[in-house]
């Protein structure tokens, strides 16, 4: 009786052990998972404000006027003004047809 | 502990003669040792298991107590324990109000050498000059090969730099991680971002801190890395200030101005939408060398805020604001004019007399100097102090910009009479561009004291009242008719109402008494649209001169400021998202 209690015991003890183990091993694997994710995600973060300067330099205002001046014959692009707004009247709505059913 | 002998001879001898056996005796005596000696170990046994059983409660407790803090903890917190990134750069982005980037940060190199672990040094400063003309090889080539032992070469390389650095091959030429400022827009808005420098180089990292401008105001907050480094956002609009500036600069060329800046501020929020100040400069590459004797003239120098100047007729606005709210006058009571008079014992004159009687709304339309200083003297000295007071006019603006910094208009040491006259209309009083702009804002706006700032607001409270709702209004048709009829005709925009002022204030000699006629600033503030204002645009030129005008070389504002503003309404009123007031007939109500 007494032997069978020890073996029970000395094998739940060694089980317990295995699997605190487990769990130690997975955490450790998570916590260098994540620190490969933060550096990925500093990498990514460094990359996007680079694009983001970059995307910055390409609209620079000096930039866009002279592309609008280079592309002037195929965009016909002008500086919006006064003669871009227009009252709702001026709109031409479609008439009720009088089309027979 | 005495020790009792085994075998006692008294007792032997008792025994003996008593004809017993004297073993019995020792055998007792032993006996009664090893009871002794069994409590003795016994005793002693329980002491010790009660001192382990102790121990492992004691254990017990603490395992337990560890298991149930790490049970209650976070997760994060572990997570957060590994490593803190060191990529993310050093110093926060300045956005304008658009969320466009007008300053972001770069990983960079800079370029040292080491002179003792240099192979080749003629070599390697041959090639470097190749890289970096403007460096200087004599001077590269006496340090290589002296005594010392570190220097640097070169505070920022371009990545193709680098590699052309790379491809000497000299072991003495090394690389420090820097972290460059860029300003993509160049110099859009460069004397409101300012400038940045490094302090305390060292070759693994050097501290990045503002030279001028938000960089510096704000420098504490943009260098704060908690927050991930939060971008600092702007009133300013990119587009806008690009389109005055661009108009500016052009006109400013055309005017053979020395120089020219322009505002455009919120009435009601007083954020600054556009700041211009010309001539400007590039805040990528700040190292100007300016030879000139005028501090004034310096690309370097911000003259929206930096600059005082004698504003000229802009100021009448304020002499006849106080006599409308005091209801000394009505915009249409008469006030006897003369070509030449004397009024509180000072000589006034003015040029373009016209008729003997103007009323309070023509003194403005036609800029009378003796009708705005015979308003004065009916408002009196204190009342004209107060209201320059109440405006904001004798202190510094509270605007977030380093340069802004203790400008204080220059009022006169002794406000004697002569003083109320001439400041009336425009001389005596020296102030910046910004604060004419925002006097003009709190006046139109319905007479609530506006604050400039440089930070886009979200929600802002009306400031206090400084003239009366009723006052506002009435200027507001007084400065529509000096555009209608008045000095302003050529600031008419079709589809927006522009009201506004013009100015023409001769300038001071140099080294000497007196105004000199040839050299002005002109000035215009004009605010639009008209039936519920928005924004204040200030124009002014320093010493411009037009071919095109009336005379040979035409000065006044309303031939040089005046169509500039209106070519710069016309091209940001859209821009803005004002609708053309066609379609927007009704009165807003001010406030938000």
């Amino acid at each position: 009786m007494r032997l069978i209690f020890y073996s029970f015991s000395l094998i739940l003890v060694m089980s317990l052990a295995y699997l605190a183990n487990l769990e130690s091993v997975k955490t450790k694997a998570t916590m260098y998972s994540a620190k490969l994710l933060r550096t990925e995600v500093d990498e990514l973060k460094e990359e996007l404000k680079f694009l983001n300067a970059e995307w910055a330099l390409l609209n620079r205002p000096d930039r866009l006027t002279d592309l609008v001046k280079w592309h002037y014959r195929e965009l016909k692009l002008i500086p919006i003004s006064i003669k871009n707004f227009k009252s709702i009247k001026s709109v031409e709505l479609s008439k009720p047809s009088n089309r027979k059913e | 502990m005495i020790r009792v002998p085994l075998r006692p001879l008294a007792h032997i001898l008792a025994v003996r003669s008593s004809g017993g056996n004297p073993d019995d005796i020792e055998k007792q005596n032993v006996n009664q040792r090893y009871i002794t000696y069994t409590d003795l170990t016994q005793k002693r046994a329980e002491r010790r298991l009660f001192f382990v059983g102790i121990m492992f409660l004691i254990s017990f407790v603490l395992v337990c107590a560890r298991m149930t803090v790490l049970a209650s903890s976070e997760v994060s917190s572990v997570l957060t324990e590994v490593s803190p990134s060191n990529l993310i750069s050093q110093r926060s982005n300045i956005l304008d109000r658009n969320g466009n980037i007008l300053a972001t940060n770069l990983p960079t190199f800079a370029l040292y050498a080491r002179p003792q672990v240099m192979i080749r040094p003629q070599l390697a400063v041959k090639k470097l000059i190749k890289i970096f003309p403007d460096l200087n090889a004599k001077k590269m080539l006496t340090d290589f090969t002296g005594q010392k032992t570190f220097l640097w070469v070169k505070d920022k390389l371009s990545p193709e730099q680098r590699q052309a650095v790379h491809e000497i091959g000299e072991p003495g030429l090394m690389y420090g991680p820097r972290e460059m400022r860029l300003y993509p827009n160049g110099r859009f808005a460069s004397h409101v971002l300012g400038g940045t420098r490094f302090n305390n180089q060292s070759a693994t990292n050097a501290d990045m801190v503002g030279s001028a401008g938000v960089e510096a105001t704000f420098n504490n907050y943009l260098s704060d890395r908690a927050d991930e480094g939060k971008a600092l956002q702007l009133s300013l609009d990119l587009s806008v200030q690009a389109a005055v500036e661009n108009i500016l600069g052009g006109s400013m060329n055309i005017m053979r101005a020395k120089g020219a800046t322009s505002i455009v501020l919120d009435v009601i929020t007083g954020e600054i939408i556009t700041m211009v100040s010309l001539p400007d400069f590039d805040p990528n590459n700040r190292q100007i060398e300016f030879a000139g004797d005028d501090a004034n003239n310096n690309p370097l120098f911000n003259r929206a805020v930096q600059g005082v100047y004698e504003l000229g007729s802009t100021y009448k606005v304020f002499t006849v604001a106080k006599a409308l709210d005091l209801g000394l006058v009505d915009p249409e009571t008469e006030i006897d004019v003369f070509r030449k008079t004397n009024i509180l014992g000072t000589a006034v004159r003015d040029d373009h007399y016209k008729v003997p009687k103007l009323s309070v709304t023509d003194i403005l339309t036609e800029s009378s100097n003796v009708g705005t200083a015979t308003l004065a003297a009916k408002i009196g000295k204190n009342n004209q102090i107060s209201m320059l007071k109440d405006l904001g006019l004798f202190h510094p603006t509270e605007v977030e910009l380093i340069e802004a910094n203790g400008i204080t208009p220059l009022k006169p040491k002794k406000w004697i009479d002569s003083s109320t006259v001439t400041i009336s209309y425009g001389y005596g009083l020296s102030m910046s561009p910004l604060h004419l702009a925002v006097a003009y804002a709190t006046l139109i706006n319905g007479g609530y004291k506006v604050i400039p700032t440089i930070l886009k607001q979200d929600n802002k409270d009306l400031g206090r009242r400084v003239i009366s709702a009723e006052t506002s209004n009435q200027l507001r048709k007084i400065l529509r008719s000096v555009v209608q009829r008045g000095t302003a005709t050529l600031g008419n925009v079709e589809g927006y109402e522009v009201g506004g002022k013009t100015g023409t204030a001769n300038k001071q000699k140099v080294g000497a008494r007196g105004y000199d006629n040839d050299r002005v600033v002109s000035t215009f503030v004009s605010f639009f649209p008209v039936k519920s204002p928005r924004y204040v645009l200030l124009v002014s030129f320093d010493e411009p001169s037009y071919r095109g005008g009336k005379e040979k070389n035409e000065r006044s504002a309303g031939w040089t400021a005046v169509p500039v503003a209106a070519e710069i309404i016309k091209r940001i009123a859209p821009l803005l998202n004002l609708r053309p007031s066609s379609e927007t007939d009704q009165v807003v109500q001010l406030g938000r």
